[in-house]
């Protein structure tokens, strides 16, 4: 009974779960989500246990498990909703799911639409594992589940997954593959009689044929992913994403706009695919925005606020001043018009601070801490209106009060003292000269502006953290010098925080601009008194466009010389006109990819993308297991009285899968004649043939009871050479789609096919009694 | 003659009393031996000395459709040789009387009782030339004959000797003043041959071999009667499967769907090529039938039984074309499910 149940097994496909879960942790914070898969893993594979062990056919265990499975998972996330309000409140947790999948990257947020997620398709994986390698006894077969998962990590993160996950899964696979051997072999040894094909008992749907084939793959695999990386030169990363459901065409699709910034990664995409088309009345926009705040942790920033807490919006109606800036007469305001935007909402790129807008018929909001609209539905068009507050020499003077500014003000503990001492270093009276000064700092000579990331410094025999790493190597490319103004702005006192957004683009000169994915781009937003959040330019160079113009004045300021280059020091002057500067617009120059918000949200693929893969390796397997069952069954039907005749239709519709259409029937000896003549055989196939078709005609034809033989020696010798001689593909089709499972669809289909017709055809007798 | 008139005590005539101990290969022995005999005196005729001896052994008979002196009496005359058994030939003709033929009651003025005196029916090997040339009346008393395997005469019924076997000729050619068997009589002859001119070799060998004097004077028994009944006796008890039967079967019907045939075979050429397929096996050696031994009998044992449809285009191809495609086409039904 105990060993019926397979508990040795069924540990070890527990323990290859959760070891091709371990990448998880590279995608998605906490870690109490993992306990909890372990654990509903672990039920159901215990109720697959508990019903083999009373001998449960293996097909009603696996039904059986997914039930257990379903209503875990109930009782987990919505135990308060077992009534009429059940399929709302899973609906509510899918879409939660999606949102959190799809709007934020690795690591994301554990929502708990997330984790029943989680807890649905991991231990969901892990049927299929306990199925394959546990009641079914291929464990071989096995690995194909355990490599889902394991690739829904590694095509998830945009950095190299750490070889070790990969090892760790390859070895509890082996060790799998091996422990399945080891209780066949130990089999052989004992007294207990058994049936000359043990695989039958234990393999109900038939797929051990297939698990030589699963193996080979399996070290094939192995192989591969240890080898091809070693010897090929890194590729761009592309996600599924990318190639699957992301619009590359203009305007067709929607952009979506990822979230987070990561300042431990290269930026390699440059999707040139154009986010929108805008018309400016100024000469030199300024960047448009999508989102601002954020928090920033372990090198990454993520929790920019969405749609969230938003005041309706009313088309053309001013709105509110944004906190801490004082208007003054001499305010302007610059309209900024925008057509084709592709978008994906609730995000739409606008100026910074906006004073009215017209989204025409969308519905929009505002969100008055972040001074930013958002959109319920893709605005195709829209315009904009939007403030140029007026020099102040009393700006940025005096420092703001803190509080209320926690957030902005929280320094990263691990790169704290290094930052505190450049702050320092760098200097300045007032909070504005600080201010220019970190970005003299930062666009001075010393900085390099580059998409790739220098390696990753050791110091004290220690890696330094990302925002570190930049400090020291001064390498890096927006994300870097924005989060470095950032907190270096925090360690002199000045609430500082993360804007996300696109720079203007390209202008085809007719003042059109046109705005890229690869323009997206992230900078600082400084509070300083009486100008309220205000934007910065610490990315040097052609890439960002000039320094802000109220920026200009301080070029004294200590620490690092203005930047020579052109762009840099454009538009010297304090004055409030917007003269053209000599720097034409930068951006054109460069085809490269911008900032942090290039990385596009592929968990929305990744889902469908591994469910279609899992589907398809399904699918790969009904035609064999139809083959299969077809030849179980015609060996049940003549088991009794002619063993012969099934062991002979069943290796004729092996030759059929090989290539070799089965004769009409013809008598044993015109069949013989016919196989030899359409396949070359060797001596040894031949006598293997005759010995069978002799068989065969003396059990059809003879006397009964005088023997009983088997032909199932020479049959296996006989496709042994046929196989030999046939091509790789005939042999790989004769695996994956059979002749014989095909004509089991094809009967069926002409089956159901003829039933409307029998149908009628009955009616119509009937009538016409 | 005189001899031949205990006939009701055929030697080996009680079946399943000697049956153990005859094998099928000794059946086959002696079957090669006879045709190895007889494929001395005709040459180059393994066919025809094959379906002949097959006959012989199945306990039908012969109808031999041919010319004239293409060796259809030499055949006869072998086969009786090789079984060293007596030979009885009857040259029919319009005036030939159904007495002539069974035999005829004559009244004996010494024992004052009457006499049976058998006709030329009474011999192991009968054969029976131009058998369209005799009247309906004389024809219909051989054929009873060979259906019956006995003679009623006067209210006595004597049995025929075993193994008795009739060969009858027919000239295809000369039909003027003949009587054609009908298709009701054909039907009770096993197998039809023809034996066709000899091939040239064997003709000129022929010319010297035996242009001195009669090839069956140098030609020694190899068996004999008893022994051949004993294998009759044999052969009726080789395995015939059902898959094998059902076979037969469907050939059978498939003449009688055939559009090509104006009449199909009748369910006595069921029987019939069953029964010579047993002896085909056993002169293989084998103790059961296989396909391959009803698809070799199919054209001597059903082609004389159908008649082709008034079509011109299967009149033409003719029955053994047809019974061919008709073999292609039928499937051999595999073992019963």
């Amino acid at each position: 009974m105990i060993t019926r149940a397979r508990p040795s097994e069924t540990a070890l496909a527990l323990i290859a779960v959760i070891v091709a879960s371990w990448p998880l942790t590279t995608l998605l914070q906490g870690g109490g989500w993992l306990w909890a898969i372990v654990l509903v893993s672990a039920a159901v594979l215990g109720i697959g246990m508990a019903l083999r062990a009373v001998g449960t056919p293996y097909a009603v265990v696996l039904l059986l498990q997914l039930l257990g499975l379903v209503a875990i998972v109930a009782v987990l996330n919505v135990p308060d909703h077992f009534d009429s309000t059940f399929a709302s409140a899973v609906r509510d947790l899918v879409d939660e799911a999606s949102r959190t999948v799809r709007e934020s990257a690795a690591p994301a947020p554990v929502t708990p639409g997330l984790r029943m997620m989680l807890e649905l398709i991991v231990p969901g994986l892990a049927i299929t594992v306990d199925f394959l390698a546990v009641s079914s006894r291929q464990p071989s077969l096995a690995g194909v589940p355990l490599l889902v998962i394991y690739l829904l990590s590694t095509s998830n993160t945009g950095e190299a997954l750490n070889p070790v996950y990969f090892v760790a899964l390859a070895v509890v696979w082996l060790v799998m593959v091996a422990h399945g051997s080891g209780m066949l072999v130990r089999g052989w040894s004992s007294m207990r009689a058994r049936s000359t094909s043990p695989t039958l008992l234990d393999d109900p749907l038939g797929v051990a044929g297939l698990a030589s084939v699963a193996r080979t793959l399996g070290i094939v695999t192995i192989l591969a992913a240890l080898i091809v990386p070693a010897v090929t030169p890194l590729p761009s990363t592309h996600y599924f994403a990318q190639g699957l459901g992301r619009g590359s065409g203009g305007g067709a699709g929607t952009v979506a706009f990822s979230t987070t910034a990561n300042l431990a990664n290269d930026l390699r995409s440059q999707n040139t695919s154009p986010v929108l088309d805008f018309r400016s009345s100024e000469l030199l926009p300024p960047p448009l925005r999508v989102t601002a705040g954020g928090t920033y942790a372990g090198g990454e920033w993520t929790g920019f606020p969405g749609a969230v807490g938003l005041d309706q919006g009313t088309n053309n109606r001013g709105l509110p001043v944004p906190p801490g800036l004082q208007t003054s007469p001499d305010d302007t305001t610059e309209t900024m018009t925008v057509t084709r935007n592709t978008m994906r909402p609730p995000f739409v790129p606008v100026p910074f601070p906006v004073a009215s807008a017209n989204f025409g018929d969308t519905s929009w909001g505002y969100s008055t801490t972040t001074s930013q609209p958002y959109t319920r539905t893709t605005a195709q068009s829209y315009a904009v209106r939007y403030r140029v507050p007026a020099q102040n020499a009393d700006n940025g003077s005096r420092p703001v009060d803190p509080a209320g500014f926690d957030a902005e003000l929280k320094l990263d503990p691990i790169s704290e003292p290094r930052v505190r001492a450049l702050a320092r270093q760098l200097g300045g009276d007032t909070p504005m000269q600080q201010a220019v000064a970190i970005q003299d700092y930062l666009r001075g000579n010393e900085f390099t502006y580059s998409l790739t990331l220098a390696p990753t410094r050791t110091v004290d025999g220690r890696r330094l953290d990302p925002l570190s790493n930049f400090l020291v190597t001064k390498q890096g490319y927006c994300t870097q010098f924005a989060t470095a103004m950032i907190m270096l702005a925090r360690a002199n006192g000045i609430p500082a925080r993360m804007a996300l957004g696109f720079l203007p683009g390209v202008s085809d000169g007719n003042n059109v601009y046109r705005v890229l994915q690869s323009n997206a781009h992230a900078w600082p937003e400084l509070y300083l008194s009486g100008l309220g959040w205000t934007r910065f330019e610490p990315t040097p160079g052609v890439r960002s466009g000039p320094a802000p113009d109220y920026t200009g004045d301080t070029s004294t300021a200590p620490g690092g010389g203005r930047a020579p280059d052109a762009s840099a020091s454009a538009s010297p002057s304090q004055a409030p006109t917007r003269a053209p500067s000599t720097a034409a617009p930068a951006p054109s120059a460069s085809q490269a990819a911008a900032a942090g918000g290039g990385r596009i949200d592929f968990w929305r693929y990744a889902l469908p993308t591994a469910a279609v893969l899992v589907l398809g390796l399904l699918g790969a397997l009904v035609l064999p297991l139809l083959a299969r069952r077809r030849r179980e069954s015609i060996e049940r039907r003549f088991a009794g009285h002619a063993p012969v005749e099934g062991q002979w239709q069943v290796l004729q519709s092996q030759l059929a899968d090989l290539g070799i259409p089965p004769p009409q029937d013809r008598s044993p000896r015109a069949t013989e004649r016919y196989y030899r003549s359409s396949t070359p055989l060797d001596e040894p196939g031949r006598s293997a043939l005759h010995r069978a078709v002799q068989t065969l005609e003396s059990e059809r034809y003879a006397r009964p009871g005088e023997t009983s033989r088997s032909i199932a020696r020479d049959a296996d010798r006989l496709l042994h050479v046929v196989r030999s001689n046939q091509s790789l593909p005939t042999r790989i089709a004769a695996l994956v789609i059979p002749q014989t499972g095909r004509d089991v669809v094809r009967e069926a289909a002409r089956s159901v096919t003829r039933w409307p017709q029998q149908v009628l055809a009955r009616v119509s007798r009937r009538r016409g009694r | 003659m005189s001899s031949s008139i205990d006939t009701g005590s055929a030697p080996a005539s009680t079946p399943g009393a000697h049956a153990p101990t005859t094998s099928i290969q000794d059946v086959q022995r002696v079957a090669s031996d006879i045709h190895r005999s007889v494929s001395a005196v005709i040459e180059g005729k393994q066919e025809v000395i094959r379906t002949a001896v097959v006959v012989l052994l199945a306990e039908g008979h012969l109808l031999i459709e041919d010319v004239p002196g293409v060796g259809k009496t030499m055949l006869a005359k072998a086969l009786a040789r090789s079984i060293d058994s007596p030979m009885r030939r009857i040259q029919f003709t319009p005036d030939l009387l159904p007495s002539d033929v069974t035999g005829v009651s004559v009244f004996n003025q010494d024992t004052r009782t009457f006499e049976f005196r058998p006709g030329a029916i009474f011999a192991n090997v009968v054969v029976g030339d131009e058998i369209n040339r005799a009247s309906p009346k004389t024809q219909s008393a051989l054929l009873e004959c060979m259906e019956e395997g006995q003679v009623t005469v006067d209210g006595t019924t004597y049995r025929l000797h075993k193994p008795f076997l009739v060969m009858a000729t027919q000239n295809p050619i000369e039909m003027e003043g003949t009587y054609p068997l009908p298709e009701a009589q054909r039907d009770r002859f096993m197998a039809r041959i023809s034996m066709g001119y000899p091939p040239p070799g064997a003709e000129l060998e022929m010319l010297d071999v035996h242009g001195g004097g009669s090839p069956l004077d140098g030609m020694q028994p190899v068996t004999d009667g008893a022994t051949v009944a004993r294998m009759a006796d044999r052969v009726s008890q080789v395995h015939a499967s059902p898959a094998l039967r059902q076979y037969i079967v469907d050939i059978v019907s498939a003449t009688r769907g055939s559009s090509a045939f104006r009449l199909g075979a009748s369910p006595r050429a069921s029987l019939q090529l069953l029964r010579a397929a047993r002896a085909f096996a056993a002169l293989e050696g084998r103790d059961h039938v296989i396909p391959e031994d009803v698809q070799a009998l199919i054209e001597p044992v059903l082609a004389h039984r159908v008649i082709l449809s008034s079509d011109n285009q299967h009149l033409h191809r003719g029955a053994g074309a047809v019974l061919g495609e008709i073999v292609r086409r039928v499937p051999v039904p595999p073992a019963s499910r």
